[in-house]
């Protein structure tokens, strides 16, 4: 066998790499910081009986809590991708360990800054080679145009990262001019960059809302437009709108109302790329979820109802796809839900008659272990193959994923023969 | 006065043994809840800090050298070496400058060539220099100021941290007083040990204080001092012990406790007291609890209040005495009988902290 599969979204950063409030529920950050309480949760639920109050539904929530904070707890990193690779029995396989800086999203010190996270994984790279691509994390917020290039230099030449890794929920659109040299540097060098797109996920949790999330600059330190949106095009973007009428939401708000869980979907919008894309067309860029399993859903149903929305993430995405061939999408956390199967398997090998353009540029992932709240990653990864086929997920998880990883970036030791 | 001494001797007998039962359920507890080891983590925490660089004691703890200490996942380290730590931090800011090169043949396979011939004092300063500005960095400089060549930085490197693990060994003892002195008052209240009651008997009855006193010569002919039991050796690292052998040491103690104390006729524990016989005794753990329960609540209600807190206050007295540690207590026994005996026995080879 002359092929290798590739998992193009796996993370492997233990608890010690999140912030304080990284875990929003209190039992399950006390849970998080306590094995022996993790331990004896699990002994409670391996006797039920002795639960009899707790509905099955609730039973499998906490064992799923459990399992996940279980993984995230784990002594090192190395420790959850040890774990990560005990799921697979069929090979040989890679994964992409997508890094994430977390110092910005508001949420409290990390016992573990990202220096160090992104440390800890370099030196994973060492020891289990191919099996390993590391991405490192981007954050505006983290430094200067130069100094993010640099450490995006460093890891790709230096350490033999695979790619870079975006999560604009945590604080920062993707169309910030801070990011644009390290943009100029991926479309030069074919890196890949994979970035989250769904409305789900963690998110920003600062106090405060600084005035560039409500009105936010684009390249050339220009107000953000809105480019290809029905009716707005060419529009300012301007969030302040929705902070100040959105009075409703109890609990922690920002200032005039907005919650930063309602907001996060401004970050994590599609339609942001338009604005990069239009830059930088030849951008290699994954949108990563494929917009999300409740937007695929929706998706669905608005095709069987014939009443598409323009403004549905997933129908976003797929135009994004038609309209730059250097765009992917990947099928992580969406996977879990049988609803969208068919709808992937349509994607990856579409019916006659209707176009083929995307369907080299869709990618196999699971987004472990952030999908053990919904399913095992055996299952997952078994349920999604039996559903699709063999040929295709051989396509999104060899074919495609290869051609998404190839970049010209250059080793600092070159390229041996 | 020949009474007096005679008192003090039995007092320091009871001590002695009840301290070896504290001192041994003090370690046991550290050991189980790895208390040394958690120390040991948050002091190398906050002697590597450095908010503006990396977290380097993760660093340190996840370096092979270190990691091939722990136990399992959950073990952490409860010692480590002088020597371990000097080349571990000093291997970690080494490759802070150099790393392996990583190069990838046109099969796509990668390899890994860790660079040689290097100078590596030189790179632990390039090391040092590559990291932003933080206190951290202006420490280990200074520190590398006073250094020529690698031998010397090795050795100044471990001198500050010898320096800084004497101040957490301090800090770890005055937590561990705590721990001791509570446990103390459990042992005193659980054992019924009142010291006041105690010394009254004793001075009171002469046949007893004959007893008490033989098995007290006995027992320095026979022990030498005691030493703080198997979790430690020497050189601080924990040996392994397991819950059964745990379990198994500390019957020994009790049972040791039993043998001399039980046999004295002392006024000590609670089935001699009035209250003891009449409690039906059940058993299990359940059952322990609720007997204990039922004899304290019986102590008190048949006390006048007067009698009540010259209870509390003896058991206080022991408590606090208990705390001193079997070392100073067997000391003091050995003096006693010598004074009594008019000749003196030679020290302990191996005194105990």
């Amino acid at each position: 066998m002359n092929f290798r599969y590739i998992n193009c979204h796996t993370h492997i950063f233990n608890v010690k790499c999140a912030p304080d409030r990284f875990i929003g529920l209190p039992v399950a950050r006390l849970l998080a910081s306590n094995r022996t309480a993790l331990g004896a949760v699990h002994g409670l639920m391996r006797v039920g009986e002795v639960l009899p109050f707790l509905k099955t539904g609730t039973r499998e929530s906490i064992e799923k809590m459990r399992s996940f904070l279980k993984i995230g707890t784990n002594r090192s990193q190395e420790g959850v991708f040890e774990l990560l690779r005990s799921n697979y029995s069929f090979g040989p396989i890679s994964y992409v360990a997508l890094t994430l800086n977390m110092d910005h999203m508001g949420a409290g010190k990390a016992l573990i800054p990202f220096s160090t996270q992104l440390s800890q994984v370099a030196d994973l790279k060492i020891i289990y080679k191919e099996d390993l691509i590391p991405f490192v994390s981007i954050d505006p917020r983290s430094g200067s145009p130069d100094q993010l290039l640099q450490l995006v230099q460093d890891c790709i030449e230096k350490k033999a990262f695979g790619g870079i890794k975006m999560y604009p929920p945590l604080g920062f659109y993707p169309f910030d001019p801070r990011l644009e040299k390290v943009y100029a540097y991926a479309q030069e060098y074919g890196i890949p960059i994979l970035t989250h797109v769904s409305k789900g996920g963690i998110f920003y949790q600062g106090d405060h809302i600084p005035l560039d999330f409500l009105e936010p600059i684009s390249f050339g330190g220009d107000r953000a437009r809105w480019t290809s949106v029905e009716g707005v095009e060419g529009a300012v973007m301007d969030f302040s709108k929705n902070v100040r009428d959105t009075r409703r939401f109890l609990g922690k708000t920002w200032g005039k109302g907005r919650r930063n869980e309602e907001f996060k979907v401004h970050f994590s919008d599609p339609r942001n790329y338009h604005v990069v894309l239009k830059k930088f067309p030849r951008l290699k860029l994954c949108m990563a979820h494929f917009g999300g399993d409740e937007s695929i859903s929706e998706f669905i149903d608005q095709q069987k109802a014939g009443t598409p929305d323009p403004l549905n993430w997933h129908h976003i995405i797929c135009e994004i796809l038609r309209s730059y061939p250097q765009t992917y999408a990947d099928v992580s956390y969406a996977l879990w839900q049988p609803k969208v199967w068919p709808r992937m398997s349509e994607c990856i090998d579409p019916p006659k008659g209707l176009q083929r353009d995307i369907s080299d540029r869709i990618l196999f992932g699971t987004d472990y272990y952030m999908t053990i709240q919904e399913e095992s990653e055996v299952n997952l990864v078994n349920n999604f193959r039996k559903a699709i086929g063999n040929e295709r997920f051989k396509k999104i998880a060899v074919d495609n994923a290869r051609q998404y990883l190839e970049h010209r970036a250059p080793l600092i030791s070159g390229t041996i023969h | 006065m020949n009474a007096l001494l005679e008192v003090a001797i039995s007092m320091a007998l009871v001590y002695t043994l009840l301290s070896i039962l504290v001192s041994y359920i003090t370690e046991a507890w550290q050991r189980w809840k790895r208390t040394r080891g958690a120390v040991l983590r948050k002091s190398l925490e906050t002697l590597l800090n450095d908010p503006f660089n990396k977290n380097f004691c993760e660093l340190l703890y996840e370096h092979p050298l270190i990691r091939a200490q722990r136990k399992n996942d959950n073990h952490q380290p409860s010692y480590i070496s002088t020597s371990l730590f000097v080349t571990a931090i000093t291997d970690v800011l080494r490759r802070e400058a150099v790393r392996p090169h990583i190069f990838m043949t046109t099969d796509g396979s990668t390899h890994v060539d860790e660079p040689v011939n290097r100078n590596p004092y030189e790179d632990i300063r390039l090391g040092i220099q590559s990291l932003a500005y933080s206190p951290l960095k202006v420490q280990l400089l200074s520190l590398m100021s006073e250094t020529t060549d690698e031998s010397s930085l090795l050795s100044r490197f471990g001198a500050w941290y010898d320096e800084y693990q004497q101040e957490v060994s301090s800090r770890f003892k005055s937590k561990a007083r705590v721990k001791t002195m509570i446990i103390s008052m459990l042992v005193a209240v659980i054992v019924n040990v009142d010291s006041i009651s105690l010394v009254h008997e004793l001075y009171r009855n002469k046949e007893m204080r004959a007893i008490v006193v033989e098995a007290a010569e006995q027992y320095v002919m026979t022990h030498s001092a005691p030493e703080t039991p198997a979790a430690e050796d020497s050189t601080g690292t924990t040996t392994t012990v397991s819950a059964e052998e745990e379990l198994r040491i500390l019957r020994e103690r009790i049972d040791e406790v039993e043998t001399y104390l039980g046999s004295f006729g002392l006024p000590i524990g609670w089935t001699r007291d009035a209250c003891g016989a009449q409690i039906t005794v059940e058993p299990g753990v359940m059952g322990f609890v609720k007997e204990f329960a039922a004899i304290l609540k019986c102590k008190f209600t048949s006390s006048s209040f007067d009698q009540m807190v010259l209870t509390i206050i003896g058991w206080v007295m022991t408590a606090i005495a208990l705390s001193f540690g079997a070392p100073f207590w067997f000391d003091l026994l050995n003096k006693f009988v010598a004074m009594r005996s008019g000749r003196t026995r030679p020290q302990s080879q191996n005194p105990a902290t």
